[in-house]
């Protein structure tokens, strides 16, 4: 019994990686934690992570005809950070006498961040009063209508003319890491029309940062 | 000695600080739960302004755009699943701080990929014409247990080049019907009217497609420079590669190629016909 107990031990820790048996196992891209972990598992590695499987189970078992099953119990995360700053959270538009004639505020957005996947920058959320929402690409009053939008500009910038100030529209995004920070200037835009009632307008804007799926 | 140490690594140190306002981490999160299950997410968040940072806690819905990237969806149903174990605070200048949201998957869900951000925001303070509110995500990805479908459709595939034009633009659309993520790749192949086959190349349809998601792209073709490009009937074969299954779906289009000249030609041909008919008449009448 002894000779057959001392042989399934020796076995065990031959087989097992050392690392098996530790909670948690880090690089400098992914950390990877389970729920539970058994002697026996192994790391795959592929991609911007890796995933560990526990004995006789995988976190997905293939089989033919475009289905598989999708099993529980494993967790990773992508390390690093995301920040973003606004030089400038309140904007004045001030007072708009005349058509034809815009009003314009800026703002620079600057995302940091070491995600492999990149980013994007966008509008979440969108509340209050506005003029009407530019739809012909330019905030310029043209046929002395109302006209209110953004314009992006910088090496990230998502669009050229300008845009709508509407939810999920997206701001600037790169597919790569900005540890230096890249910087976004949006430049909100108003001119009144002949027809477009006295009174204040004020809008509450959202930006958000994530990073890329 | 030590005082001029310190006072330069300072020096260093601030613009570092003070450029990256509010941070968080991590980037995103991966849970493979069962529906019941709670999980929790752990996130850190870090002030390098020179002032404290008002924050409140941010749950949002996410899903992909056309082009791949994130855009929010707060009518999905996984803005219920998240709690914060945390509300309003003033995070301090220079200092870290840890954050729980713990996401409980509901029983009977369906199985599969769901996605959401949890992270702060810094409100906008409503104060005038434009006021500017920001908010970092971390992302989450829940993959609940289960039977997962790997399902996808070429839903278009044109050309939108002109048939004079021998620089070829096709743009496609592809949808993932499936109740999973799936790595994707393309590839274009253009055959002549003999079959042979003329070009081939990758098509650029991003690394990955979520659930119930939509991707929407160009092919561009152009004959080889230095090879005469003969009119005539292609065929375009759009492959795609996809999931964990090794599936792969092809869809074909045809398209011509007539340049201007080839107009004279077939009018010089047609006026050799002509005249052909007309002289064989001719003749025929003189034997007569």
């Amino acid at each position: 019994m002894r000779y057959w107990l001392a042989i399934f031990l020796a076995t065990v820790l031959v087989v097992a990686p050392a690392h098996s048996l530790r909670a948690a196992m880090s690089s400098t891209d992914y950390y990877i934690y389970a729920d539970d972990f058994s002697v026996g598992g192994g790391l795959s590695s592929g991609g911007s992570y890796s995933l560990q499987d526990t004995v006789g189970q995988s976190p997905t078992d293939i089989s033919t005809g475009g289905s598989y099953a999708l099993h529980s119990g494993y967790q990773y995360q992508t390390l690093g950070s995301i920040s973003l700053s606004i030089s400038d959270s309140s904007l004045s538009l001030g007072t708009l006498t005349s058509t034809g004639a815009s009003s314009t505020a800026a703002t620079t957005a600057t995302i940091t961040t070491d995600s492999a996947t990149g980013y994007v920058l966008s509008i979440s959320n969108v509340s209050g009063t506005s003029l009407a929402a530019v739809s012909d690409g330019a905030v310029d009053g043209d046929g002395s209508s109302e006209e209110y939008g953004v314009a992006a500009s910088g090496s990230d910038a998502a669009f050229g003319t300008d845009q709508a100030v509407t939810s999920s529209l997206a701001l600037a995004s790169n597919a790569g890491a900005v540890s230096g920070g890249s910087a976004t200037i949006l430049t909100f835009k108003a001119v009144r029309g002949a027809a477009s009632e006295a009174g204040s307008k004020s809008q509450s804007i959202t930006l958000s940062a994530v990073a890329n799926f | 000695m030590k005082k001029f140490l310190i006072i330069i690594l300072l020096g260093i140190l601030a613009p570092t600080l003070s450029a990256r306002a509010f941070s968080l981490s991590p980037l995103k999160y991966i849970f493979s739960v069962d529906a019941g299950e709670t999980v929790s997410a752990d996130l850190i968040l870090n002030n390098y302004e020179s002032s404290g940072v008002d924050l409140e806690p941010v749950v949002v819905g996410m899903k992909a755009d056309e082009n791949g990237r994130p855009i929010f969806d707060n009518s999905a149903e996984v803005v219920a699943w998240a709690k914060p174990d945390w509300n309003f605070f003033t995070l301090k200048e220079g200092v870290e701080k840890k954050v729980k949201f713990f996401i409980t998957v509901p029983i009977g869900t369906y199985p599969g990929d769901y996605y959401l951000g949890v992270g702060a925001r810094r409100a906008a303070d409503n104060k005038n014409a434009v006021s500017i509110g920001a908010q970092v995500l971390t992302v989450v990805n829940l993959k609940v247990a289960g039977q997962a479908r790997e399902d996808l459709s070429v839903n278009k595939f044109d050309n939108v080049s002109s048939f004079y034009n021998k620089d070829k633009k096709l743009v496609w659309e592809i949808k993932n019907n499936g109740n999973v993520e799936m790595p994707i790749s393309a590839v274009l192949k253009i055959y002549d009217w003999r079959g042979r086959l003329v070009n081939e190349n990758a098509t650029n349809v991003g690394n990955k497609i979520l659930p119930l998601a939509s991707r929407v792209g160009e092919a561009d073709f152009s004959p080889e420079a230095g090879k005469f490009f003969w009119p005539g009937r292609y065929q375009a074969n759009l492959t795609v590669d996809y999931g964990l299954t090794k599936q792969q779906i092809t869809t074909v289009k045809y398209f011509w190629y007539l340049p201007g000249w080839i107009w004279f030609v077939k009018g010089a041909v047609i006026v050799l016909i002509i005249i052909g008919i007309f002289i064989v008449r001719k003749n025929k009448h003189a034997i007569k």
